[in-house]
């Protein structure tokens, strides 16, 4: 008997294998389209990555007609939710939920995914802050699944 | 003797001055006692050093620690804003288990700290608190030339 090992074998190979399960199973498991899929669900934006506390990026996902450097982002945000992280801590508030800057021209929320990295949307400043509140919530568990398998 | 009489003209026109521009100390005491959910409110300077700041009694707040740490917050916020193109810095949110921790850049030596307790407020209040508040504590900010 063999031994089920479509597990091991993510990415490439299931994908050639077996397209067809691509629209359900592979959203979940490819985090570019995760990303680009959250993009979808909010006017504005100008950016969403994945990236490490190291501020590498895992994932990012810059629409077309952005002209933000994602890889800047990635690491300038790291940054961010390092020190958000650290204030939270000094000043007793318990554990960070989110972090929202907002400038004259945009929008950030970066959200914690575990400890080590972060999930961030870069929008412009008229975006419905409620909705992207929402898809970076709703989403954080799917990019999060979806880094586990990458 | 026309000495004298020009020092009591400036004194006088000191006094004036002073009732018509409230002090920051006063303003942020008025910010603190309207504001729900409050546990601590400051004006800072960007060099980590509070101006003036009310904390709600029972509230364990550390008001030298928050001004030295929210003024990195700041500083890395506004280097973010202009790095990605994105304007100037306007405020920061981190919103933790229990408290949002809110910052406000008013003038280019100064911001606005603002600790709130999430069990008696709600994000949209504490956003348009600060929004309100920010001018007039911006107005009673002391002015150098």
């Amino acid at each position: 008997m063999m031994a089920d090992l479509s597990r091991f074998t993510w990415g490439k190979g299931r994908k050639k294998d077996e397209p067809e399960k691509g629209g359900e199973m592979g959203a979940g498991g490819n985090l570019n389209s995760i990303l680009e899929e959250m993009a979808g669900q909010v006017d504005g934006v100008l950016c969403i990555a994945v990236a490490g506390s190291d501020g590498v990026a895992m994932s990012s996902y810059v629409p077309s007609g952005s002209m933000l450097n994602a890889e800047l982002a990635a690491a300038q945000l790291a940054a961010i939710f390092r020190i958000s992280r650290t204030s939270a801590d000094k000043l007793k508030a318990g554990d960070l939920e989110d972090n929202l800057l907002t400038s004259t021209a945009g929008q950030i929320l970066i959200r914690p995914l575990g400890q080590e990295s972060y999930l961030a949307i870069v929008t412009t400043k008229d975006a419905p802050l409620g909705i992207v509140r929402l898809v970076i919530k709703s989403y954080a568990s799917r990019v999060e699944q979806a880094l586990g398998r990458v | 003797m026309a000495a004298k009489e020009d020092n009591e003209e400036t004194e006088e026109i000191e006094e004036v001055e002073e009732t018509e521009k409230r002090s920051i100390g006063d303003v942020v005491k008025e910010v603190a006692s309207t504001t729900e959910g409050l546990l601590g409110v400051g004006v800072m300077d960007m060099e980590g050093v509070p101006v003036a700041v009310v904390t709600t009694p029972g509230a364990t707040l550390n008001a030298e620690l928050a001004a030295a740490q929210l003024a990195v917050v700041v500083r890395l916020c506004s280097l973010t804003a202009d790095k990605l193109k994105l304007g100037d810095f306007d405020e920061n949110l981190i919103t933790t288990a229990s408290k949002y921790i809110l910052t406000k850049a008013l003038t280019p030596d100064f911001y606005l700290a603002m600790i709130l307790s999430k069990e008696s407020t709600t994000l949209g209040m504490a956003r348009l608190v600060v929004r309100e508040h920010a001018a007039r504590v911006c107005q009673a900010l002391p002015k150098f030339e």
